[in-house]
């Protein structure tokens, strides 16, 4: 006989088992969203298990490997995805990177990651993975591909432009730049002061031109990563002592005084003109913006590194221009006023850091309002290759 | 200077290339002056006892790099002095130059006539 109890619970048990074919339908029909989403979108998208067997795999991935989903899924993912560094050309296999902490993988392969798949050359793909937990036993690794082929396209048109109209300006800056030396150097006449100071200032305004040609052209160089590295033995005293006379006529004409005081310090290997460059940035700022007093040259030979200080007599830095000193474009804001020899690009400091980063040393400064800064950087001590 | 020296200016910017001769001219030496790499090797094939050629690396009909591999590749001319001049600095094609046996380069832009005379003497006459 039924009890009120058994009709309840049976009805109960009715009523659950509608809400479960409800609730598992609308589950299906959110999965088979998810799965199309997933499937149709123009993002190469697979996932392996711990074995590094493919779990899942969509239509752009089946249409870029060439592979259907049936055929990939259940196979060891590297023998179906063949990747490679676009820098490098060397494998880039799943196991190299999956399951792995993603700083140490980019640090690498770099970040972002980008590969070229080793059948077809012309495309480019950033590489992003995440691993994800399934359950406290399971993980899973889903990797994406998204195709940049495009902007590393534009990316290289823009280096090309940079790259040719720096050629391109460099020769006429050169020819203005000679034909005016010879000019000044061949004169049978005496000049008077203010056609002297017309040359004077017309050679400025050229070296000036000719700087931001180049720096324009490190920053696309380095931008690119094509930054090249030459070492080689260099006597830095004897570096130094060339720079400080280059700049003998402009320091005597701000009645400036040009310190340098040598230590003995055997050859060091690294990249001359990149330690030459770097150098004349800082002295050529400390020029700039000093009116009167001194520029000093030091130099401190330690045990792993050499450290070469731009000390100056200048204005000092304001604390807040701090942060901005050494990044692209980011010069102070006394220097955006006082412009004694003209217009910098600002880009003067950013590129000596980055290039003394790719030496190995370090850059920095002190800075006291009213006393003068110190620009310092350091070069590690390397004697041979 | 010890001797009169010959030298070829290979160079196709016509401003730079007459700069360069007039002032060497001055200071002494003998100047022989081309304007592409084929007048170069012309040249070279004509006046074997050239002391040293400044090579523009950027010149027309046939490119200083392949100027200066065929001279290379001639025992003959062995003992000629070669300098490569580019107009920028760093660029992989001096490491190149320096492969193929160059004896100098000279960034144009950087370099006046005078340095390039210092240079030019330094290679003939070495210490």
């Amino acid at each position: 006989m039924e009890t009120n109890t058994d009709i309840k619970s049976s009805e109960l048990l009715k009523q659950i088992a509608e809400e479960l074919y409800i609730n598992n339908l609308e589950l299906n029909k959110q999965r088979k969203r998810i799965q199309e989403v997933l499937f149709q979108v123009a993002e190469i998208i697979f996932s392996i298990d711990q074995k590094f067997k493919i779990v899942v795999f969509n239509s752009s991935a089946e249409i870029a490997f060439n592979i259907s989903k049936e055929n990939a899924i259940g196979r060891h993912v590297d023998e179906i995805i063949n990747l490679i560094s676009h820098k490098n050309t060397q494998p880039i296999k799943a196991v190299d990177y999956a399951f792995l902490k993603k700083d140490e993988v980019k640090k690498n392969f770099g970040d972002p990651i980008i590969v070229k798949k080793e059948s077809d050359e012309e495309a480019y793909y950033k590489l992003n993975f995440n691993n994800i937990l399934i359950n406290p036993e399971t993980k899973e690794c889903v990797i994406s591909l998204s195709d940049i082929t495009d902007e590393i396209e534009l990316d290289r048109k823009k280096d090309e432009f940079i790259s040719i109209a720096s050629h391109e300006l460099k020769t006429p800056v050169t020819i203005i730049k000679t034909n005016l030396w010879m000019f000044e150097h061949t004169l049978n006449m005496e000049l008077t002061k203010s056609q002297k100071r017309l040359l004077w200032e017309t050679d400025e305004g050229i070296k000036r031109l000719s700087k931001i040609v180049s720096n324009l052209l490190d920053i696309s160089r380095i931008e690119q990563g094509r930054l090249v590295i030459e070492k080689k033995k260099v006597n830095i005293n004897q570096l130094i002592e060339e720079i400080t006379t280059s700049y003998k006529e402009i320091v005597k004409k701000k009645k400036l005084k040009l310190i340098y005081e040598k230590v003995n310090l055997k050859e060091v290997f690294t990249d001359r003109d990149k330690i030459v460059e770097i150098l004349d940035n800082l002295i050529s700022n400390s020029i700039k913006y000093t009116k009167r007093g001194h520029i000093r040259i030091k130099l401190f030979s330690g045990r792993k590194e050499v450290k070469i200080a731009v000390s100056d007599t200048g204005p000092g830095i304001a604390k807040k221009d701090y942060p901005r000193l050494f990044q692209k474009f980011g010069r102070g804001n006394a220097g955006l006023k006082q412009q004694v020899l003209g217009a910098s690009t600002g880009l003067g400091l950013y590129i000596s850091k980055r290039m003394i980063e790719e030496l190995g040393g370090k850059i920095g400064f002190a800075s006291e309002i009213g006393k003068g800064s110190t620009f310092w950087f350091t070069i590690p001590k390397l004697y041979t290759n | 200077m010890n001797k009169k020296y010959k030298i070829l200016i290979v160079e196709d910017e016509t401003s730079l290339r007459l700069v360069y001769s007039e002032y060497l001219s001055m200071e002494g030496f003998d100047i022989l002056q081309a304007k592409d790499g084929e007048e170069a090797l012309a040249l070279v094939g004509k006046n074997a006892d050239i002391d040293l050629i400044l090579l523009d690396l950027m010149i027309p009909k046939i490119d200083g790099i392949k100027v200066l591999e065929t001279l290379r590749s001639n025992p003959k001319y062995k003992n000629i002095k070669i300098f490569v001049m580019t107009v920028l600095s760093r660029e992989k094609v001096i490491k190149e130059a320096f492969e193929l046996g160059a004896d100098g380069y000279l960034i144009k832009d950087s370099s006046m006539p005078d340095q390039i005379k210092q240079e030019i003497l330094s290679a003939l006459e070495p210490k």
